[in-house]
C-alpha cells in the first residue's frame, strides 16, 4: 500500500527569552532517550556542528558511561570535553510528534544550554533566522 | 499535529519572572513559572511537582550579558 506523503510542517517563532533573560532562537523539543522522554529548551544555533546538551542530561535520559565516548571539541572560547553518545535520542517537537528524527547528542561538562546544531537539526529542518525581526522558522516537508 | 498548538506550546515557555534567584540551580518551569527547582536534574525530574511536559531548564551562574 503506498504511503500518503505528510504535508510540510512550517512554524514561525518569535525569539523569547531563556533562562538568563536573553531573547533567542528558542525552541522545545521533546526527546526520548534510554529512560524516557523529557523535554529541553535549546537554541537553534547554526554555528553548532553539532547538538549539544548540558552534561547532566546523560544520565536523566537513561545513558550510562559505558554508553558515551568522550572527546574534546572547540568552542568559542577553547577547547571543552564532551561526551558522545553512540546511540541516537529520538527528537520531536511537542505536537508534532509525527515529524520526529534523530538527535546524535553530546554532552558537554559545564554547558548551561542546550543548542541545536546542524548535524542532526538543521538537515531535518530548513531554518531560516530573522534577527531584524527576531523570529525563525522551520519547515518540515 | 497541530501548527498551532505547537506554537502555543512553544510560546508559553517564555520565562516570565526573575530566575536570578535561583542561578545555578535546575528549574523546572511551567507556563514560565516556576514550578519546583532542585541542584540536580535527577532529582529535579523525579519531583512529584514535576510534570512530563514541564520544561527542565538550568539557570545560569551568571545570569545576563551575551551568549558566545
Amino acid at each position: 500500500m503506498p504511503q500518503v506523503p505528510l504535508a510540510p510542517f512550517a512554524l514561525t517563532l518569535a525569539y523569547r527569552r531563556g533562562a538568563d533573560g536573553g531573547a533567542r532562537p528558542y525552541l522545545i523539543l521533546d526527546v526520548q532517550g534510554p529512560a524516557g522522554a523529557t523535554r529541553v529548551d535549546g537554541v537553534v544555533d547554526s554555528g553548532a556542528d553539532i547538538s549539544s546538551l548540558p552534561y547532566e542530561y546523560a544520565a536523566a535520559l537513561g545513558y550510562q558511561p559505558a554508553d558515551l565516548e568522550e572527546s574534546t571539541g572547540t568552542q568559542a572560547s577553547g577547547t571543552i570535553t564532551y561526551h558522545r553518545a553512540a546511540a541516537p535520542l529520538v527528537a520531536w517537537l511537542p505536537a508534532a510528534q509525527m515529524w520526529a528524527f534523530a538527535l546524535h547528542p553530546s554532552f558537554v561538562e559545564g554547558a548551561e544550554m542546550a543548542l541545536w546544531g546542524r548535524a542532526d537539526f538543521f538537515r531535518a529542518w530548513h531554518v531560516s533566522i530573522s534577527e531584524p525581526s527576531q523570529q525563525f522558522r522551520i519547515v518540515r516537508q | 499535529m497541530s501548527v498551532q498548538e505547537a506554537k502555543r506550546i512553544q510560546h508559553e515557555a517564555e520565562v516570565r519572572e526573575d530566575l536570578t534567584p535561583h542561578a545555578g540551580r535546575w528549574v523546572a518551569l511551567r507556563d514560565g513559572h516556576v514550578v519546583a527547582s532542585g541542584d540536580e536534574l535527577t532529582e529535579l525530574r523525579a519531583n512529584p511537582e514535576v510534570q512530563d511536559d514541564d520544561v527542565l531548564v538550568r539557570v545560569p551562574r551568571a545570569p545576563g550579558g551575551y551568549f558566545f
